[in-house]
């Protein structure tokens, strides 16, 4: 079953009187339960698409819809909502907040949904056990380390049970090993049910997925093709 | 909210230095108003329990001319010593029975030369009743106060206080003594201190007390009669002191030009209040001036929060903090700052006043309005000066809040 449809996508940003148009007309079908890497070289437009998917930007045209229902509504507190509700967003830099601890960073999203405190304290204790660190759920990030950080990332977004999760780079900011337990988490987690979109540009990461998009000069191709390495 | 405080509290102390230097705009403005005010306030307060009632509730019945408390007020009629009929002991008696009265004392009023030996005092002299020390309490340091044979035997005795006592005793041991009051021999009975009178608005004078009874040898049976009547609270003086004059008035004979009044402290309150007033308007400029500066200080503080924790308002709203929460969080913090620093201004402001009422041996007052006020204006600040850079939070876009490094 189709989740996210993306149906001529266009985003360009205006430069003075230039035009630069970053995305050109995307069309992407993501299924449910799929577990989708986005390729690209820096430059090709993947930042922009990914936060257009993640309902941080809004493009210029054309349609975005999630499980047939339009994300782009346009208004930031709308748009808050959804990020909220459906999104659950992993960071190359992690993007915790210092002073909170492991629980408090997990618990962020339930707060904004104005969840109770108990129950936001059981959810996300939950959440943190599926990444198995409810033993560091006092820690502050800086007592973590980088994997550690990760997952609690990690944690903080599948806590809200969004429909997919959007990962930038997750292993970027980690060394290979770890980057590879951060990938059998995502594995893992997929094999729960959970539709995971992540970009990269590592080719060694993006086979961990079932599929790979590639993405040049603000167009999405099946295949990779061979000017790009060059 | 409370989690709104809690964080405030927290980014708070993890800039103790910035905190407290931001702070102290806020601090000094709310301290010195609250220090000016409790100082000002204090000697108004002084002034009208010194003035109105002599700090007892009692209030002088006049015997003048009409309309000496007339329009140009009470600043503007002159004592004058012009003679007077005998006031009748039933009109006091009668006035005593009155209701809120709580005494009353008839007493002559002069200033007159006394010597003992080469030594001479210029004593205020007064010729009290029996019921005088009833309304203005002494301490006897030495002797004894008059008794009733004093006044029924015409006994040419005085009390002297203890400046009186130094002019005219400088080698000490003057109870017993005799001293001369135009002519007259007084046998000096008692010694009193001036303690009662020992406010901001006296300085100990040389004071001799003798007997009514034996005024008029000095100065005749004619002689202007003060009357003091002490109210039981300092609401009724007014209306006490009018009682009494009309009383008094009732005996007057029908060619006497001069009639029995009181001064009108309700006129006097009113012009005390806009001094007040006045002193308030210079304050309120001054203290706004510098809250003004005090309130920058926090915006331009807050503004740099605001773009240190760009990442931390993109992390936040990346995963679904609405607007509302992100200006919520930073107007509790500019809030927080503003009203800790307004306590703490409080708190030195009443310091402040306390420590010049002790050094300068000024009377100060605590108006609890004025704290009041002062809080919720600091408050006030918190929300004026951090709702600009609130709103630049919650207007930031998370794509480029995120991008920030």
């Amino acid at each position: 079953m189709t989740m996210i449809r993306l149906k001529n996508l266009s985003k360009s940003y205006n430069l003075g009187k230039e035009e630069i148009p970053i995305l050109k007309r995307i069309s992407l079908d993501v299924e449910e339960g799929e577990f989708l890497a986005i390729m690209g070289p820096s430059g090709s437009g993947k930042s922009t698409l990914m936060n257009i998917l993640g309902c941080l930007d809004l493009p210029s045209s054309g349609d975005y819809e999630l499980e047939s229902m339009n994300m782009l509504t346009g208004h930031a507190n709308k748009l808050a909502e959804i990020r909220n509700q459906f999104i659950g967003f992993v960071f190359q830099s992690f993007h915790l907040l210092p002073r909170l601890t492991a629980l408090q960073n997990v618990e962020l999203p339930l707060i904004y949904s104005g969840l109770k405190k108990k129950e936001r304290k059981e959810r996300a204790m939950d959440a943190l056990k599926k990444v198995g660190l409810e033993d560091r759920a006092s820690f502050r990030p800086p007592q973590l380390s980088g994997g550690q950080r990760q997952r609690v990332a990690i944690a903080r977004a599948i806590v809200n049970k969004p429909k997919f999760i959007l990962a930038d780079e997750p292993t970027g900011a980690l060394d290979t090993k770890t980057g590879e337990q951060i990938l059998s988490l995502f594995k893992k987690l997929n094999g729960e049910g959970v539709t995971i979109i992540m970009i990269t540009h590592d080719e060694e990461v993006a086979k961990k997925a079932d599929r790979i998009i590639y993405i040049r000069d603000g167009e999405l191709f099946k295949e990779r093709s061979e000017d790009v390495h060059a | 909210m409370l989690e709104n405080i809690r964080i405030s509290f927290q980014s708070i102390w993890g800039h103790k230095l910035r905190s407290s230097l931001t702070m102290l705009g806020v601090i000094i403005g709310i301290a010195a108003v609250i220090a000016i005010f409790a100082i000002i306030q204090g000697r108004s307060e002084d002034l009208k329990s010194n003035l109105i009632g002599m700090g007892n509730n009692t209030i002088n019945v006049v015997f003048e001319e009409e309309d000496m408390y007339g329009e140009e007020g009470m600043w503007g009629g002159e004592m004058s010593n012009r003679s007077a009929p005998p006031i009748k002991q039933e009109a006091i008696e009668e006035i005593l029975t009155y209701p809120n009265v709580n005494g009353m004392s008839i007493y002559y009023e002069g200033w007159q030369e006394a010597y003992h030996l080469i030594n001479v005092t210029h004593p205020r002299l007064l010729g009290i009743d029996e019921r005088y020390f009833d309304l203005f309490p002494t301490t006897m340091v030495e002797g004894r106060e008059f008794t009733e044979s004093d006044f029924a035997s015409y006994n040419q005795v005085a009390l002297i206080n203890e400046v009186a006592m130094s002019e005219l005793f400088p080698e000490g041991d003057a109870l017993h003594q005799t001293i001369d009051i135009g002519g007259i021999p007084f046998k000096v009975v008692g010694i009193f201190s001036d303690a009662i009178e020992d406010s901001d608005w006296y300085y100990p004078e040389s004071t001799i007390y003798l007997p009514t009874t034996i005024w008029p040898l000095l100065n005749g049976f004619d002689a202007p009669m003060q009357v003091a009547v002490q109210a039981s609270s300092s609401e009724t003086i007014q209306e006490v002191g009018t009682m009494a004059a009309d009383r008094l008035n009732m005996d007057l004979p029908p060619y006497e030009t001069a009639i029995y009044q009181v001064a009108d402290f309700e006129r006097m309150m009113e012009e005390i209040s806009q001094y007040d007033q006045a002193f308030a308007f210079i304050l309120g400029g001054i203290a706004s001036i510098s809250l003004l500066v005090g309130g920058i200080g926090v915006m331009n503080i807050m503004l740099v929060s605001v773009t240190e924790r760009t990442r931390e308002i993109g992390i936040k709203k990346a995963l679904g903090a609405k607007r509302y929460v992100i200006l919520a969080q930073f107007l509790t913090e500019s809030v927080v700052l503003t009203s800790i620093g307004g306590i703490i201004g409080i708190l030195s402001g009443l310091g402040i006043a306390k420590a010049i009422s002790v050094f300068a041996n000024m009377p100060y007052f605590v108006s609890v309005p004025a704290i009041i006020g002062s809080f919720i204006f600091s408050m006030f600040i918190g929300i004026i000066f951090g709702i600009l850079p609130s709103i630049k939070a919650s207007k930031l876009q998370p794509v480029e809040a995120l991008r920030y490094e």
